[in-house]
């Protein structure tokens, strides 16, 4: 049977004005892949369809959109691994950027 | 005279009160560009022509020289952010390497308004004086009854005495810090915009010169004429088009990094004792967009605004109207302090701008100092009463006026960090490089910045070479922050391409969407020269070199390193729990892709290969 694992997803800057919220809980299989992830917010939130829009490439769904990054536990997605990159700890935070610059 | 250019340099000498005018060679122009380079030029060649020695030279001495440049592109409408200007100084008070800073604002393109490219500064004034360039007349007026005035009680008299119906005035100038020679004073100009780094203000304030006010009707040209237009086009497009520049930073301003650096476990706090701060968010972007802002403010001409104007409407530290803070500034202020207060942080801002303070650096020195209170090595009495500890709003921005009028621990905390800590025995506290404040991001979690701060000409400093822009935005191509491997090349990419941005004076946020070629593109449109990609980022080479081969003759060698607590103390906890900088792995690369010595010092088939002598 596969494990269930809680996750923290964490949002920001304008993403945050999507959904509302600044954070949530999630509850996946252990070894969901991002793709689940976001297949799972598309489901559960009133405005998920518009969040997975914001966040995928206009042209192609099943492709982020350029310089939108996530990052499990600090560490930086690779551009054309998110979707497929797995999750499989308890506790585990995912954040969600828009595209950001400065400095 | 070359286009893009005005073709005139002005020449003041202030200890006898003369100015005289003259063009540059389009030969060195090519070689050097504009701001920066140019600067560097002209102050290497200053210097071998006087036979000064420098490498014992007071940075307060009357032979200290200052330039304020601007670049090719500054001030043509269609040139992708043409609103800054450099300054440049033979010797740094504060590092004792070459002094640099940049700033937007209108002041640069108001310059070239004026008929001019830049100002080359030497000598000093008995008397305290500024300076007025409008519409091509120079002239040195008696500031005697100016000195002690803030930056913006000076700007609004200047702009009451100076105004002009042809044409709007932009004043650059320093405030109670520089008139101290405080060591981390900066030039100001437009109220809000800073030359922060270096101390330049200390440098202007110890020639008595209090403001340079510019202003005219004068316009450069193109040397493409109509045909500069799809060039432009092109290249704005290309920055509306890009995601960073079209939408990240007009929509979030820089604030909006505090989240993004913080959730990779590198955004230093409490002095740089951790990297990760569970609690963040009262001083986030987000926060900032949310409570304070008021709407975006963009340099001149510029197409992206980065820029806030903010308000905090009640409470200890209301502020009518300000600008900013910027990312930096809001780390330095806050999270370097542990102060998680941003009215607080904006008030403190707001403070620095009106008396002329280096963000980054006053920040810097003010965590330093809480350290050294909360671990006894500040006695009581220079205290004076002040309870210092990380986390305290009150104190952070209490001790802003006192760095500013020098009073009490203020006089220490107004000389940086490097020499305040050696004041109270403790050096290792100071997160310096070359004397100079680091900004914020820990090289402990992102491994080429360290490289970057260690090997930057101007001490630690994120400008110089960006590497944040791979290593964390994912520009121009999205690299491992915690891996080693090639980070010499990005290193040495960036400040070689920086430089050459540095020298066009164009901005840094251009580059998020602009490469190498674009510049050359840009460049051959404007001046008529034709180069390439290639020979931008050698241009830029031979900038950062020259800078490296006068830092030599100033004595400045063997300090390309990282404060110990970097290199030996791993982050706490946090995603980057367990790191440290392990800079010997890229050193010795570095050093030898650059074709410099075990000393970073250019080695002499390095400058003749770049045409330096």
């Amino acid at each position: 049977m596969d494990e269930l694992i809680t996750i923290e997803v964490r949002i920001f800057a304008t993403l945050r004005d999507i959904l509302g919220l600044k954070k949530f809980p999630m509850h996946i299989k252990a070894g969901s892949t991002i793709r689940d992830l976001l297949h799972t917010i598309q489901q559960v939130f009133d405005k998920g369809k518009e969040f997975i829009k914001e966040v995928s490439d206009p042209e192609d769904l099943n492709r982020i959109r350029d310089h939108v990054k996530f990052m499990i536990n600090g560490i930086i997605l690779f551009q054309d691994k998110i979707l497929d990159t797995t999750i499989h700890k308890d506790g585990d935070v995912i954040a969600i950027f828009p595209p950001i610059g400065g400095g | 005279m070359t286009h893009g250019y005005m073709g005139k340099q002005i020449w003041i000498n202030l200890s006898k009160h003369k100015v005289k005018t003259n063009d540059i060679d389009g030969k060195i122009l090519q070689q050097y560009l504009g701001g920066k380079g140019l600067g560097l030029k002209l102050i290497y060649d200053y210097v071998k022509s006087n036979h000064l020695n420098i490498t014992t030279m007071d940075a307060f001495s009357p032979n200290n020289v200052l330039y304020f440049g601007t670049g090719p592109g500054t001030g043509i409408k269609g040139f992708p952010c043409p609103g800054r200007y450099h300054v440049m100084a033979l010797k740094s008070p504060l590092t004792g390497s070459i002094g640099s800073a940049n700033s937007g604002g209108s002041w640069g393109p108001f310059l070239k308004f004026a008929g001019f490219d830049g100002i080359f500064i030497e000598g000093k004034s008995e008397k305290p004086v500024y300076i007025t360039i409008l519409d091509g007349k120079v002239e040195i007026h008696d500031a005697s009854d100016l000195w002690g005035f803030t930056v913006f009680d000076l700007e609004d008299e200047l702009q009451k005495r100076h105004k002009s119906e042809n044409y709007q005035v932009s004043i650059t100038s320093i405030g109670p810090s520089g008139e101290r020679l405080s060591l981390i004073g900066c030039i100001m100009n437009d109220k809000h915009r800073a030359a922060g780094r270096t101390g330049m203000g200390a440098v202007m304030g110890s020639k008595n010169l209090k403001a340079i006010v510019v202003g005219g009707t004068k316009r450069p040209t193109t040397a493409a004429g109509e045909d500069f237009k799809p060039v432009s086009q092109k290249m704005l497009k290309k920055m509306k088009d890009n995601p960073v520049t079209g939408e990240g930073l007009p929509k979030l301003g820089t604030a909006v990094l505090v989240n993004v650096v913080n959730s990779t476990g590198s955004l230093p706090l409490n002095n740089w004792q951790q990297a990760y701060n569970e609690n963040v968010e009262p001083i986030s972007g987000e926060t900032l967009a949310e409570k304070y802002l008021i709407k975006a403010l963009p340099c001149w001409g510029c197409t992206i605004a980065c820029g806030r104007t903010v308000q905090v409407l009640d409470g200890p530290f209301a502020v009518k109207y300000s600008e900013g803070p910027e990312y930096e500034s809001i780390w330095a202020l806050g999270n370097s302090c542990g102060v998680m207060d941003l009215p607080a942080i904006i008030k403190a801002n707001h403070y620095c701008n009106e008396f002329g303070l280096d963000t980054i650096s006053v920040g810097s020195s003010i965590a330093c100092a809480m350290e050294l209170a909360e671990k006894g090595h500040i006695p009581e009495e220079d205290l004076q009463g002040l309870i210092l500890k990380f986390g305290d709003p009150s104190a952070m921005v209490d001790l802003i006026w006192r760095a500013a009028y020098q009073t009490g621990i203020g006089k220490y905390i107004a000389m940086g960090s490097a020499k305040l800590a050696e004041h109270y025995g403790h050096p290792e506290l100071s997160m310096s490089v070359k004397s100079l404040e680091m900004p914020a991001y820990d090289p402990r979690g992102i491994k080429g910045i360290g490289l970057n701060y260690a090997t930057s000409n101007r001490g630690g400093c994120h400008v110089t070479g960006y590497t944040i822009s791979p290593e964390v935005i994912g520009l121009p191509e999205q690299i491992d922050r915690l891996s080693y491997e090639g980070k010499e090349v990005w290193v040495k990419i960036f400040q070689d391409f920086t430089s050459g941005v540095n020298s066009t004076v164009n901005c840094l946020f251009a580059t998020f969407a602009l490469g190498a070629g674009d510049y050359a593109e840009l460049l051959t449109a404007v001046t008529g020269w034709d180069i390439n990609d290639g020979e931008f980022l050698k241009i830029g080479e031979r900038i950062y070199n020259l800078e490296r081969h006068i830092m030599d003759k100033l004595g400045i060698k063997n300090q390309d390193t990282l404060p110990k607590r970097l290199l030996e103390e791993p982050i706490p906890e946090g995603p980057s729990k367990g790191e440290i900088n392990k800079l010997e792995k890229m050193l010795g690369k570095y050093y030898e892709l650059r074709g410099w010595s075990d000393e970073g010092i250019p080695l002499p088939e390095k400058l003749k290969e770049l045409g330096i002598d």
